[in-house]
């Protein structure tokens, strides 16, 4: 594999050596190794507390991974997507005198990576938080990791290397597993409702003969069973079964024949995962990789100036399948069932007040999200509009006020119904959230103003937080003198009166980014 | 020698390309011209390999998928993709690499330099302009030292300096045997190089000459001729 290991060593290296010169590579270090003890102490934390620190809680949490994992990686590569290509392996590798099979291996190294990540993940978690022996663990990871390895490569050799899946006809297979898995999620929710979330219900489920039956996967937990529990008949028989398997399906892999027709569609992934990135990195979040948007037809009246911003945004609305309604109508509604249904009304104090409180939070969580709006900036005709930059960035951003007011509502409607909050305070609670969430979008227009590329877009998101959490701080700290001094229920009413005050001021500074385009233009 | 046989392509139910086939003899500068959509870029991408079709193209008379084949093939895509995060310098590496070609130092620090590279050699590719990741492209096919090239609009992005160069190039590699298909648009950049032609209409070639055939007719009148004035 001399030519593509040359390629993944060096830029390696050479990543290496760029991200050692800069400071926030530490920093995200730092992050990393602090989020990776959190996790690692959570679990412990959360198994001790659930009396789930035997190897049998292990053992139910590989159980459950196995059964989603192995499934969920098989209808990935069915329909080709599960290894990642980019542009730069369609032009260079494809063409180049390598065997189709060496670049499948090659690909898939990422996979692996997170293949040996989790392996090493549960070694630690073994030996740490379920007091399983570290000789066992090693025998486990020895065992389990290596055969998920030989069985994991030789599908994806089979898979893509296979004619009959290129053309679509086995891909069927993938979405009988697709619907399988969500019939089985439906089925282990309903067992739980029933049963209770323990570790008895968990056992006695896990520890069904006929989990450990079901083909390839099933198999698999006997191996690691045996492993961790001790042997039993069906263990024995599961482990063979599946020592056959991953056997039989390697020498498959080795002797099948592949002349490199995936290549079509792994050039088509890369394209696509390509295009996915640069969507995502522009602020247009997506989870959809490839596949061309249908649009209705729609038509809009145009009005003159800066206002043709906002009707060629409603125009692209009007074509969109659900108007302005995205997964962020989606996000508003699931939180607003679940704080209405889950959550209980709060006992003390105003419920108004903790419904505002959770709507700033939310606010504050949906900070990566970003609408149609936010592309603007990048188009030169906006800076050509004989229009002011305060007017073109009310209409830039029009529209996304418009989307944030119907989130509020259906939250604080949902919430503050089942909640029994008074009415005023319902619609207090609306006008407040899009005047946070209108700071929010102001504030990052402001930070991109104030910094421009200089500091990249990680520098841009630090400054943003910390001016868009000191802005939210000074609102929160009026509020309790208010509510301390005067009255609580003056609460929202000051509430409401430093937003407008912040939002337009954060505006008038952010309206400056609209003027020319040179300012810290992407 | 680069040899389409029979070559048609699906996608779904649309035929992007009806029973193709032609010949390019070694030593043979062919372009391949047509309207949008007319099928060029699809026989370009099966040839290198990166479509299934059916129909067979040969080089050098061996089936193209066959890695022997491979090793004597260049391809320029239309769009270049570099490796983000490799230097200039490491690209022409790989290929060494992957090719097992037998290019020196020499001859990649003479290459890089006709196409004014030589002081970008450390540049990783993100941080290449189009033009310049376009020159790194057509370098590093030359540096395969190919039988057969395949070049698909390769002058887009290219400056008048690189133009030329290329230019030269091809006639050179004319000149070593080497068979050179280029598609393009760009009919006043391939007036001086051709020998043979082929004209490309809604899947199929409607016509195809040789430099022989038409004498001191312009290529633009030939192609407007054939494709009705598209």
């Amino acid at each position: 594999m001399g030519a593509l290991w040359y390629v993944r060593k060096r830029t390696m290296i050479n990543r290496l050596k760029k991200a050692v010169k800069r400071p926030v590579t530490y920093i995200y270090l730092a992050f990393g190794i602090l989020y990776a003890a959190l996790i690692i102490f959570g679990i412990a934390i959360m198994a001790e507390q659930a009396d789930f620190t035997s190897p049998v809680g292990l053992v139910a949490l590989m159980t459950v991974w196995t059964f989603y994992s192995l499934p969920g990686n098989f209808v990935s590569y069915a329909n080709r997507k599960g290894i990642i290509f980019r542009p730069s392996q369609t032009q260079f590798v494809f063409p180049a005198p390598i065997h189709p099979k060496k670049i499948l291996l090659d690909g898939a190294l990422l996979n692996m990576l997170m293949s040996l990540m989790f392996s090493i993940v549960f070694v630690i978690c073994g030996a740490a938080v379920f007091h399983i022996p570290f000789y066992k663990m090693l025998l486990f990871f020895l065992v389990c990791f290596v055969l998920e390895i030989v069985l994991e490569y030789s599908i994806i050799l089979i898979v893509y290397g296979s004619d009959r899946f290129a053309e679509g006809k086995f891909r069927l297979w993938g979405n009988v597993i697709k619907g399988i898995m969500a019939v089985s999620v439906l089925l282990l929710i309903l067992y739980f409702r029933k049963n209770g979330l323990t570790l008895e219900s968990a056992v006695r489920l896990i520890d069904a003969p006929v989990l450990r039956m079901i083909p390839v996967v099933g198999w698999n937990v006997c191996a690691f069973r045996w492993i961790l529990l001790g042997a039993d008949p069906i263990n024995i028989a599961g482990t063979v079964l599946f020592l056959i398997t991953a056997a039989a399906v390697a020498f498959a892999a080795w002797k099948m024949e592949n002349t490199g027709s995936y290549y079509e569609d792994a050039a088509k992934f890369a394209d696509d995962y390509q295009e996915y990135r640069s969507r995502n990195k522009k602020g247009d979040a997506t989870f959809q990789i490839g596949g061309h948007k249908k649009f209705r037809a729609a038509r809009v009246q145009f009005k003159g100036g800066a206002r043709a911003i906002f009707y060629r945004q409603l125009l692209e609305y009007k074509k969109e399948k659900f108007f302005i309604f995205n997964y962020m109508t989606l996000i508003s509604l699931v939180m607003a069932v679940i704080l209405a249904k889950v959550w209980e009304e709060p006992d003390a104090g105003m419920p108004g007040l903790y419904m505002l409180g959770l709507l700033a939070y939310i606010a504050f969580l949906t900070t990566g999200y970003s609408g149609k709006w936010d592309k603007e900036l990048n188009n030169p005709y906006l800076y050509l509009i004989p229009d002011t930059p305060f007017r073109k960035m009310w209409n830039a951003t029009k529209m996304e006020h418009i989307k944030a007011f119907f989130d509020g509502t259906l939250m604080c409607v949902i919430v503050g119904t089942a909640w029994r909050v008074p009415v005023w305070q319902i619609v207090m609670c609306i006008l407040i959230y899009v005047l946070l969430q209108a700071n929010k979008l102001y504030m990052k227009v402001f930070t991109l103003l104030l910094l421009g590329n200089t500091m990249g877009k990680v520098g841009r998101d630090i400054l943003r937080v910390f001016l868009q959490s000191a802005a939210l701080g000074i609102g929160v700290v009026l509020a309790v003198i208010c509510g301390v001094f005067l009255d609580v229920s003056l609460v929202f009413m000051i509430l409401l009166v430093y937003s407008i005050a912040a939002t337009i001021g954060v505006a008038a500074l952010a309206s400056m980014k609209f003027d020319v385009l040179e300012q810290g233009a992407e | 020698m680069l040899e389409v046989q029979n070559l048609s392509k699906r996608y779904g139910k649309y035929l992007a390309v009806n029973h193709v086939s032609f010949i390019i003899p070694d030593g043979t500068v062919g372009i391949l011209l047509g309207p949008n959509g007319a099928g060029k870029s699809t026989i370009i991408k099966s040839i290198a390999g990166l479509l299934r079709f059916d129909g067979g193209v040969g080089i050098q008379y061996m089936p193209s998928r066959s890695l022997e084949a491979k090793r004597v093939f260049a391809y320029v895509p239309e769009m270049p993709a570099l490796f983000d995060a490799l230097t200039v310098r490491e690209h022409m590496e790989y290929i060494r690499k992957a090719y097992e070609s037998q290019i020196t130092d020499e001859e990649i620090e003479a290459l890089l330099k006709r196409f004014e590279l030589d002081d970008k050699q450390n540049k990783m590719g993100n941080e290449l302009s189009k033009g310049m990741m376009q020159k790194v492209s057509i370098c590093c096919a030359l540096a395969v030292k190919p039988k057969v090239i395949l070049l698909d609009e390769p002058m887009v992005g290219l400056d008048p300096k690189a133009i030329k160069e290329l230019k030269e190039i091809v006639l050179e590699l004319k000149s070593q045997g080497v068979t050179v298909l280029i598609s393009t648009h760009m009919l006043e950049m391939v007036e001086g190089l051709w020998d043979v032609m082929f004209v490309m209409e809604k899947g199929q070639i409607i016509g195809s000459y040789t430099k022989a055939e038409v004498g001191d007719k312009e290529l633009d009148d030939l192609f407007f001729e054939m494709t009705g004035g598209e």
